[in-house]
């Protein structure tokens, strides 16, 4: 599959343990979803008349495994599928970031207007060692929907100093021109 | 019209007239509302003009200016069409809630779904074909950057 690139996804990569991260993580939802049915069917089973018990058992067993390898497979592709398109470009005047391969949302803040820039890490990106960089304007879906998640240490270490050290360039910049436009 | 009716008797094995008028209803109200809803690239101000019962203007500095977004649903992407997001920093009308009612939804959201236009701080474009949202959306980062507000600093 093609992977979308950008000069800035070409610097800072994204891992593909974020894959992994998402597959397991909402394969994990299924799993214990599925193993509450299956013990009320166990139950249902040996509580039962039938005297075989243990077959049926192993065959709820045996359909539960099916079931989620089949789910684990799908989940993959499509995760695969979400990391490949996933794309974000820090030009020269705004932060580009679009992700959703069915529904694709794209979200564009100008430097000027970032508040709010930092690094965090989730359970399993402590296990897996990678790192979520977010940032967002001053409203809140822009919170919900500007981050790049899923880079290892040195891409998230290097996007936020090349965020940071690009807002306060602009700031600077900015000051610059209207403490000139005021002296005059 | 004739196939949607048949969607319904299908799915509940019988007409109901109430159904029948709230789907007559919608297809009348959405057109009247589209029609009622204009926006434009002013020279200072994007102006929003909304609403066929509650009317409403809205001016909104380009400077002030937050987040611009393009987003496309599964619909929109089978008709080929996306929704250019405009959002600032206020609290958009949230302070004076109103209770909804069969005409007007109050600021805000309305359980997830995009209003059309100005709501909350956010004035969204819905139906722009994607090539048009792309340019519209250029134009807008454009006057905002020409715009830029003295005062809004991040501070980082």
């Amino acid at each position: 599959m093609n992977i979308t690139q950008s000069p800035t996804r070409e610097k800072f990569p994204l891992s593909r343990r974020k894959i992994f991260k998402k597959t397991i993580s909402s394969v994990l939802v299924w799993f214990f979803l599925l193993a509450i049915y299956d013990a009320m069917l166990i139950f249902g089973a040996v509580t039962g008349n039938d005297d075989v018990w243990f077959p049926a058992v192993l065959k709820i067993v045996f359909i539960t495994i099916l079931v989620l390898a089949f789910i684990s497979f799908l989940t993959y592709l499509y995760q695969r599928w979400y990391f490949a398109v996933y794309f974000y470009d820090l030009t020269d005047k705004y932060i580009i970031i679009k992700k959703g391969p069915i529904t694709p949302h794209e979200i564009t803040i100008p430097y000027e207007r970032v508040q709010d820039v930092y690094v965090d890490q989730d359970l399993w990106d402590r296990i897996l060692g990678i790192y979520d960089v977010h940032l967002s304007s001053a409203t809140a879906t822009s919170g919900m929907e500007a981050h790049i998640d899923g880079v290892r240490k040195p891409a998230a270490d290097g996007l936020r100093e090349l965020l940071l050290s690009t807002i306060h360039e602009k700031l600077n910049k900015k000051q610059n021109v209207s403490n000139i436009q005021t002296n005059i | 019209m004739l196939f949607l009716i048949n969607i319904i008797i299908f799915i509940f094995g019988y007409i109901d007239i109430r159904l029948i008028i709230i789907m007559i209803a919608s297809l009348v109200w959405t057109p009247i509302v589209r029609s009622m809803f204009h926006y434009s690239i002013g020279e200072k101000f994007l102006d929003i003009k909304q609403g066929v019962i509650y009317k409403k203007t809205r001016h909104l500095p380009y400077g002030v200016i937050q987040t611009v977004f393009v987003k496309q649903n599964i619909l929109d992407r089978i008709l080929g069409i996306a929704s250019l997001s405009i959002e600032d920093a206020s609290n958009g009308g949230l302070g004076n809630k109103k209770k909804s009612s069969f005409f007007s939804t109050p600021a805000g959201y309305r359980n997830g779904a995009e209003a059309i236009g100005s709501s909350g701080n956010k004035i969204n474009i819905p139906g722009l074909k994607k090539q048009h949202a792309e340019e519209l959306k250029n134009i807008i980062l454009k006057k905002m950057e020409d715009n830029l507000a003295e005062d809004s600093q991040s501070g980082l």
